[in-house]
This record gives C-alpha cells, sequence and structure tokens, in this order.
C-alpha cells in the first residue's frame, strides 16, 4: 500500500489514529516507572525520573503525528476551523459582508457576461472566424439612399466574379411572411431570409435534415418554389415529423416544398429569430411590388455575407472589395464609400463612436460598482477589526507570533471570499435569467457557463477580500499592547475619503429610485387617466387581409360589404372602423384655411374612422354633428384644438380647410381627446374612412371572450384565409407598453441594487463609528448622557455625507428628469407622488441601515466599558 | 542522561535490526536498544515513537495490539516482508558509509 493511503486512511480513522498514541504513550511511560519501581525507587522518584529520560510525552505525540500530517496543513485547517467559528460568532456582518460582496460582484460580472453574450459572440457555427458581413459605410453626403449600406444584385455577382479574399460570396435579405401548413390552417407570422445558395455554405450552417438549395433554384429572374425551415419551426409547426422533407408551406397562398431543415443551433442573427429561408430570387413571386435590389432604390440592397479564404484577413478582403466596387462606380461619391468587412458579432458590426462608447462605459459602471463595494467591505472590516482588537491582543500575549496571527486573518478573509465568490456566481445566473425575461431573449444559448465568468467572479472576490478586509484586520495586530484603538470623533483622512463614496452611492442611489418610480407612475399614469373617451368596455380586432395587394384592392368593397353585414348580423352591438387603434398616429397632413397664403399651411393629425366610431368611443362632439360615411365626403369633424387654432375668434362650423389638392369642410368639433399620444392633445381632424381601403380595425362597446370569439369568427367567415387578433382595447394599450414596463422593471432592480449597496456602506460607517467610540459612549452614559443625546452625536459624522448624498440626489433626479421626458407618456418629470415613493422608500432604508448600530450603541453597559479601563 | 547524535535516519536502521528476530513492543524495543549497547543508546519517547511511526507509515513494520508482560494494552510491531529488504539494503549502506570515514580518519 503506497505511503500517501496509508496517510488518507489514518487521517480518515484520526480519532483512534489519536487516541493509540496517546494509550502507547501512556504504556510505554507507566512500564518505565514500573521498572525503575523494581529497582528500588519510590513512586514519586519513579516518576520523576522517567519524565526527565523520557522526555516530552506531549511533544513526542506531536512528532510522531507529524510523521503521518504535514503539519502546515493541519494548521491550516485550524485556521479554517477558527475562521468560520469567528464568522459564524458575527452573523450581521458575514451576512452584510457577503450579500455586499455578491451584489457588486454579482452585478459587474453579468454586466460582461450579458455584454459578452450579445455584443462579442460571433455565430454559433463553425469557423465562425472566417464567416464575414460585408457592409457598405455611409458617404459623407448623407442622403436616404446614400446611407443605405447594402449592395445590388449586380455588385454581388461582381464580388463572386472577381474577389480573390472571399472563397464564399452569399446574399441574403430580410423576409417577414405569413406562413401555413395548407390552404385553409391560420398562418403564422415569421422572419427568415431571401438568400443565395452559397449562404448556407458561406455561414456554414449544416441541416439536420434535406439540403441546401441548388444553384438552379435561384436563377435570375425566377426562383424555385422551395424553402428550408428552422428546427424548431420544423417542431413547432410540423411536430418534429420525419417526413417533413416534400411537405409543403404555404406562403402567400402560395406552396412551397421543404427541402431542408437547419441544426437546431442556428436560429439566425439576432435580435431575429429566423425560421425560414427562400431563394433570393422568389422575393418576385411573393411581392410583386419589389424593384430587385438596384444600387439606389429605396428597396434596394441586399447583405452580403462570405467567408474568407484562407490566410485573408478581413482588412485585406475590406480593401479589396473597396476597390473592386470603385472600379464599377461612375459616380464619384458614390465611389468614396469604403466597404466594411466584420465578423459576426454585433460588436464588429458598428461603427463610429458607439465602439468606444459602450465598452468604456460598462467599464466605468463596472469600476465605480467595484469600488463602491470594496469601500462598503473596507467599513464593516474596520467596524469588525476594532471589535476583535481585545482578542487579537490576546492571542499576541499568550505568544502567538504575529505571522501566525495573520496568516489566520489571511485564511478567514480568504473563506469569505470564497463564500461571496459562489454567491456573487448564484446572483450572476439570477440576474442574467431575469435579463433574459425583460429583454425577451428566447434563447438560452447565448448565456452558456463561461469559464471566463468563473475565473473573473473568484480573481475579484479574492483580491477584494484581501485587499479591503485584509489590511484593515492586519493593522490592528500592530496595535500595542499598552496602546487603544484610537479612532475619534473626527474623521480622518481616511475615514473623508470612504464618507465621499458614501455620498456618492446615496446620490446614485436616489437619483436611480427616482427614475425608476417616474417610469413606473408614467405607465400608471398611460393606461389610466382621461384619454377623452372611455377605454374600459372597448373590444378591438384587428385582421391582416390575406392575398396581395391587388388582389386586396379588387376585392375590398366587396369584402367590406359583406364584413360590415356579417357583423350587423353577428348579434354584435354597434361597430366602429378604422385604419389604426388609438395611440398611434395615422397620418399627418398639411391644411391652411383657403384665405391664408400656401406656405402657412400647418400640420394637423388625420385620424380617419367610421362615423358610428364617435358613438362607439364615446366621443362627445361639442358642435355640430358627426359626418356621414359617403364614399366622397369632404366632412370632417376637427376636435377643439384643431378648432382654436384655426378659427380662434368664431365657430369652426361651416369653415373650409384646404390641403394641396381637397379640401375639406367642417361640419363639426369634437371635444379634445388623446388619439396619437399621451404626452398632449394635437389638433385632431377626422375623416370617414374610405371604403376602398378595407380599414383592418373594427371596434365594438362590449367585452368577454364571446364577443372576441364572434369577431374572429365573423372575419374568418369572409376571408378565411386573414389573420385575426381581438383583445380589449386596454390589454392592447398594456401590450404597447410592453417595452416600458420592462424597461420600468429592469430601472427597479437596478435602482433595489444600488440601494442595498448604499444601506450597507451607511451601515458599514456607522457600525464602524460605533465601534470606534464604544469607550467614549461607555463613559458618557456613565456620565449620565441620555440616550438621545448619544445616537444625535453619532449621527454628526455621518450626518454631511447623508444630506449631501440626498441632496446630490435630488439635484440629480431633477436634472435627469427632462431626459426621461419622452419616455414618460405626458407624465411630469417632477410629479410628486413619485418622489413620494422614493422619499419613503429612502426613509425605509435608512432606518434599517442604522437600526441595529444605533441598538448596539444605545446597549453599551458602562460597567463593562468602563472595566476595560 | 543524554543520547549522543546518531547520524540521521541510524535509529530507524537499528529498530529494524531489533525486530529482525522479534516481535515487541515500543517499550521493550528500548529497553532491548539500551542493553545492546551497553546502556549508550538510551532513547526517549520523543525520538522512538515519530520513528515507529515513520517506518509505520512506510511499510516496513506492521502493528498490532495485543496484551503486554502485565496485561497492559500495548502496541507489538512486527517486521515485514519489505522491512527485511530494507534492512539489508541500509545496513550495506551503513557499512559503507562507515568504512569510508574510518578510512578517511586513518589515512588522512
Amino acid at each position: 500500500m503506497p505511503a500517501w493511503l496509508r496517510r488518507l486512511l489514518a487521517r480518515i480513522k484520526y480519532r483512534s489514529f489519536d487516541a493509540d498514541l496517546r494509550q502507547e504513550l501512556d504504556t510505554h511511560r507507566a512500564m518505565a516507572e514500573r521498572d525503575l519501581q523494581a529497582g528500588g525507587l519510590s513512586a514519586s522518584e519513579a516518576r520523576a525520573v522517567a519524565s526527565r529520560t523520557l522526555g516530552n510525552v506531549t511533544l513526542a505525540r506531536e512528532d510522531a503525528r507529524a510523521v503521518w500530517f504535514a503539519p502546515w496543513l493541519e494548521s491550516i485547517w485550524q485556521d479554517v476551523k477558527y475562521g468560520s467559528r469567528s464568522l459564524r460568532r458575527s452573523p450581521v456582518f458575514t451576512v452584510m459582508a457577503l450579500l455586499t460582496m455578491a451584489i457588486g460582484i454579482g452585478l459587474s460580472t453579468a454586466m460582461f457576461t450579458a455584454f459578452n453574450a450579445i455584443a462579442l459572440r460571433g455565430w454559433p457555427v463553425e469557423n465562425a472566424d472566417s464567416v464575414v458581413l460585408v457592409r457598405l459605410e455611409p458617404s459623407k453626403q448623407r442622403t436616404p439612399t446614400r446611407s443605405q449600406s447594402g449592395f445590388s444584385l449586380d455588385q454581388l455577382d461582381d464580388f463572386q466574379r472577381r474577389s480573390q479574399t472571399l472563397s464564399v460570396v452569399a446574399a441574403k435579405y430580410r423576409a417577414f411572411e405569413y406562413v401555413a401548413t395548407s390552404h385553409t390552417a391560420r398562418p403564422e407570422a415569421v422572419y427568415g431570409q431571401y438568400v443565395t445558395p452559397g449562404f448556407f455554405e458561406a455561414t456554414g450552417v449544416r441541416m439536420q435534415l434535406g439540403r441546401n438549395f441548388r444553384p438552379d433554384e435561384d436563377v435570375d429572374g425566377t426562383g424555385a418554389q422551395v424553402a428550408i425551415i428552422s428546427h424548431a419551426l420544423w417542431q413547432r409547426t410540423f411536430g418534429g415529423r420525419a417526413d417533413v422533407i416534400g411537405q409543403h408551406l404555404y406562403i402567400g397562398k402560395k406552396p412551397f416544398a421543404i427541402v431542408g431543415v437547419t441544426r437546431e443551433a442556428w436560429r439566425g442573427e439576432l435580435p431575429y429569430r429566423d425560421d425560414l429561408w427562400l431563394p433570393l430570387q422568389t422575393v418576385r413571386l411573393l411581392h410583386k411590388d419589389y424593384v430587385l435590389f438596384a444600387d439606389t432604390s429605396s428597396q434596394c440592397c441586399i447583405n452580403i455575407v462570405g467567408r474568407l479564404a484562407p490566410g485573408v484577413s478581413r482588412v485585406q478582403a475590406a480593401e479589396e472589395l473597396t476597390l473592386l466596387r470603385r472600379q464599377r462606380q461612375h459616380d464619384k461619391t458614390e465611389a468614396d464609400r469604403r466597404v466594411h468587412v466584420s465578423d459576426t458579432s454585433l460588436y464588429d458590426q458598428t461603427t463610429g463612436s458607439w465602439r468606444l462608447a459602450v465598452p468604456l462605459a460598462i467599464l466605468v459602471v463596472t469600476g465605480l460598482i467595484l469600488l463602491l463595494t470594496g469601500a462598503n467591505i473596507a467599513h464593516l472590516q474596520l467596524a469588525r477589526a476594532i471589535a476583535r482588537t481585545r482578542e487579537i491582543r490576546t492571542r499576541l500575549a499568550l505568544g502567538a507570533g504575529t505571522a501566525r496571527v495573520a496568516r489566520q486573518l489571511v485564511t478567514e478573509s480568504l473563506l469569505l471570499s470564497v463564500l461571496a465568490g459562489a454567491a456573487a456566481l448564484a446572483m450572476v445566473y439570477a440576474l442574467l435569467d431575469s435579463m433574459m425575461q425583460v429583454a425577451e431573449v428566447p434563447a438560452r444559448d447565448m448565456w452558456a457557463p463561461n469559464v471566463a465568468v468563473f475565473a473573473y467572479c473568484a480573481t475579484v472576490s479574492v483580491l477584494m477580500s484581501l485587499t479591503f478586509s485584509l489590511l484593515p484586520a492586519l493593522r490592528s495586530t500592530r496595535v500595542s499592547l499598552a496602546h487603544g484603538a484610537g479612532l475619534g470623533a473626527t474623521p480622518s483622512g481616511r475615514m473623508r475619503f470612504n464618507l465621499v463614496l458614501l455620498t456618492t452611492q446615496i446620490a446614485l442611489s436616489t437619483a436611480l429610485l427616482t427614475g425608476a418610480s417616474l417610469l413606473s407612475r408614467a405607465i400608471v399614469h398611460a393606461t389610466t387617466g382621461d384619454f377623452g373617451y372611455a377605454i374600459e368596455g372597448l373590444t378591438i380586432a384587428v385582421y391582416s387581409p390575406s392575398g396581395s395587394a391587388e388582389e386586396r384592392q379588387a376585392i375590398a368593397e366587396a369584402r367590406r360589404g359583406s364584413l360590415e353585414l356579417a357583423l350587423a348580423s353577428a348579434s354584435l352591438p354597434r361597430t366602429a372602423w378604422m385604419y389604426t387603434l388609438p395611440m398611434s398616429t395615422y397620418a399627418t397632413v398639411r391644411v391652411r384655411r383657403p384665405q391664408d397664403p400656401p406656405d402657412s399651411a400647418a400640420r394637423i393629425d388625420l385620424f380617419p374612422m367610421s362615423a358610428s366610431a364617435f358613438e362607439v368611443l364615446g366621443l362627445r362632439i361639442v358642435e355640430g354633428r358627426p359626418y356621414s360615411d359617403r364614399a366622397d365626403a369632404s366632412e370632417v369633424v376637427v376636435n377643439q384644438r384643431a378648432a382654436r387654432s384655426f378659427w380662434p375668434d368664431e365657430s369652426a362650423l361651416g369653415q373650409a380647410l384646404v390641403e394641396s389638392d381637397k379640401t375639406y369642410r367642417v361640419v363639426g368639433v369634437s371635444k379634445d381627446a388623446h388619439f396619437s399620444t399621451r404626452e398632449s392633445i394635437r389638433p385632431t381632424m377626422h375623416v370617414p374612412v374610405d371604403p376602398r381601403r378595407l380599414p383592418p380595425v373594427i371596434m365594438v362597446r362590449a367585452e368577454g371572450p364571446v364577443i372576441n370569439a364572434r369577431l374572429k369568427a365573423v372575419i374568418a367567415g369572409v376571408d378565411p384565409g386573414a389573420t385575426v387578433v381581438a383583445r380589449p382595447l386596454a390589454e392592447q394599450f398594456a401590450r404597447d407598453l410592453r417595452d416600458s414596463q420592462a424597461g420600468a422593471r429592469a430601472a427597479w432592480a437596478g435602482s433595489a441594487l444600488a440601494l442595498a449597496l448604499a444601506t450597507f456602506g451607511v451601515f458599514g460607517v456607522f457600525a464602524h463609528v460605533v465601534e470606534a467610540r464604544r469607550r467614549e459612549i461607555g463613559i458618557r452614559l456613565a456620565l449620565g448622557a441620555g440616550k438621545g443625546d448619544i445616537l444625535r452625536s453619532l449621527f454628526r459624522t455621518t450626518r454631511m455625507a447623508v444630506l449631501a448624498g440626498l441632496g446630490g440626489g435630488l439635484l440629480l433626479s431633477l436634472g435627469t428628469g427632462p431626459v426621461l421626458q419622452e419616455l414618460l407618456y405626458g407624465l411630469s418629470p417632477f410629479d410628486p407622488i413619485a418622489f413620494g415613493i422614493v422619499a419613503a422608500i429612502l426613509v425605509l432604508a435608512g432606518l434599517i441601515a442604522t437600526f441595529i448600530p444605533a441598538r448596539r450603541a444605545v446597549s453599551v453597559d458602562p460597567a463593562v466599558t468602563l472595566r476595560a479601563e | 542522561m543524554e543520547v549522543p547524535d546518531l547520524l540521521p535516519g541510524t535509529l530507524d536502521l537499528l529498530i529494524l535490526r531489533i525486530l529482525q528476530g522479534d516481535t515487541l513492543h515500543g517499550y521493550a524495543i528500548a529497553q532491548r536498544l539500551k542493553l545492546l549497547s551497553d546502556d549508550v543508546l538510551q532513547v526517549g519517547e520523543s525520538s522512538l515513537y515519530p520513528a515507529l511511526q515513520r517506518l509505520l507509515l512506510n511499510g516496513y513494520v506492521d502493528a498490532e495490539w495485543g496484551p503486554s508482560e502485565n496485561n497492559r494494552k500495548a502496541r507489538f510491531y512486527t517486521i515485514t516482508r519489505a522491512g527485511r529488504k530494507q534492512l539489508a539494503a541500509e545496513r550495506a549502506e551503513f557499512n559503507q558509509l562507515v568504512s569510508a570515514i574510518q578510512r578517511v580518519l586513518e589515512k588522512a
């Protein structure tokens, strides 16, 4: 049996090992004494002689044990046990320190990981390094066409033929289609790409089933009706059936045969989730009005994907492609534009100031967070170190070497950092999980555990622990035995620096809290309050008709007629029609009074709706009457704002408004209401709905799943291929606010963490002050000071810092209020309720932070502290 | 009485040699050593037991609990095969060393 194994076994059976050794030595000594007694000595003499000759029993035992167990290991284990016991004895400190470190490290790590996952990671394909995206940089003249970053088909062709640096050149063009598994099934909206056959070769995406597109399926002018679908779509819509190859997808009623299914790992480019790939030339089939990809038309521009030839760098490729392109351009300004070749990470694709700004911002914020965390830890440790001075002094007096004591403190510190690192790691994953939900990023694979994350957490944790906790602790070992811990009432230099940090923390937390509070209040404000019409009880149905634009136009009139009939007969209450939902802008036009000069035309919001809408919405007509729904009606209704602005001194009824070629006649004035934005009420003009354009929004004043179902049934009965969404208007508004709600949640999360850090900071400083002045407190209490006096004098140290922090935070909030204004949906950035909420939270946090140290302060027993004098 | 400084590792050698013929407990080994060396080598607990533990660790001896002469529980040590091999090797090495020292002392 090898020696190490024996050691291991002995370690496991340690207790019996030790007992055996002890017994053996006792026996030895007993036998020695017996022999000496047999030789004529008395019992006590025998014992004395035996001791002298045999030597130190304890030493013998230790040396014997040392043969088996390396003594240094043993003493380290001893340190660990002592350290954990010591941490357990001061639970408040331990918990605070752990939480502070966990938050600080967790937050900064999460930011790094998020940045890495979103911006720095390339596509999950083989050889992602050699996959490149090719783009045109904007020209110096920023006209709309000259800012396009894509290329024409001709240019693609040219690159394919002449480029030496790219071994494969392919094109992609974003697609958004409604697909169905059969003529009559409900269509599903999917994102995808129109691609040339080289796309999958260039990107290295492999097929799980089936094959890539063949070159003959993407010939100029005609594309074959074939499709490649994603793994997710295959599972979702086709149930993962094994014979999916050869099945058909119906896109715009046209059948496309499925020829391939991509691997599960590939889901297209962020931020989209692509499910569908079609040959590039089929875009003509599906969208007749597309002009295919000339250089300068507004629908231009495919994007180019390529694969670098072996040994070629991206810079070389960019230079070559720029040159190739320049040779074909006759227009000098166009020829100036450079080609940019980037890898597949989002970061590499950005150009300009964002490239520097974002990483820098992250670095700064992370550094700040770590600094604040470290300062908090330092305070906590300082407080604790003072409290332990007696313990350490005793140990030193008993003969422990300074090195040994220092080593024990280091071990304890490392123990804390290990625990904190583990907690930080847990926090990172929790944070990332919630970030994923907030941002609605579906893929879990982006956040796969990363060695770098572990390493970062571990390193920062250890460094922070050593730097910020060790130094104060070590200082206390150098305290001479006769000296007290000399920290007075006036802050020393270092203390002042820490107070500045505290101020910063409080200011930041206040500002963040205010922001979050405002955002939440804004959301409440946006969904409640007076819109000018009654939102509750309204249900809307939005439908997208099937068929192409021409088809729709041709049958619109007929469809609408049948739709009206169907709705009337479906025993629904009165319905209204419009083109867009409220809270969105349909169009703005420039109008003027007939007698005004042409260039005085002012903007007015145009909101077409059927005459029945006034009744359904509950929008009051304050003057005149609603218009009729005649096709060529020039009758309009304006709102009070418009009336006041155009005709301040007279009634608007009967007046005329001229757009460039049309004349409108005002027949009614409606009450001011929010139709386009929540922030303000703009001059609005309501016109009748044009029956030639089938209005896709139906509104009815009734609620309930029955109503929803009936609406859907009616529409489906008239146009089976249409996609219908029916829900209460209030719910629709809430959905539209989803992004804002996510933003508000994120703001609350951020401010909660900042507040936690600040609270721990205040706690730490306060605890430190209390410990440092424990003796003084004891004396004052003995001399008859009241508890209130004690607390007041303690607060004085931190009072300036806290007040400065709150004041700074308030200023910061007031200053950034206007910045947030456009997110606030019309809420005032100085909303008193929001500020009130923040004040309440801060007071609560302050109480929590100071409660325990204050209680410790007033519970100082003067007798105990005086005894220590 | 002081124990003269033995060359390091010599104590282990002597213990193995003593155990070559017999199974003994710790005290008996110390007694035997004292006897055989005419009282020159007197070894105490603090030297003997670490040495015995070393031998145990390396597998040169085995230990077993048993009753001693006066029925006290004592640990009896027996040399193992590996121990015998080690004894032979160390003995040869020791002889080499000692004769080298003696040669230098005579000739120098």
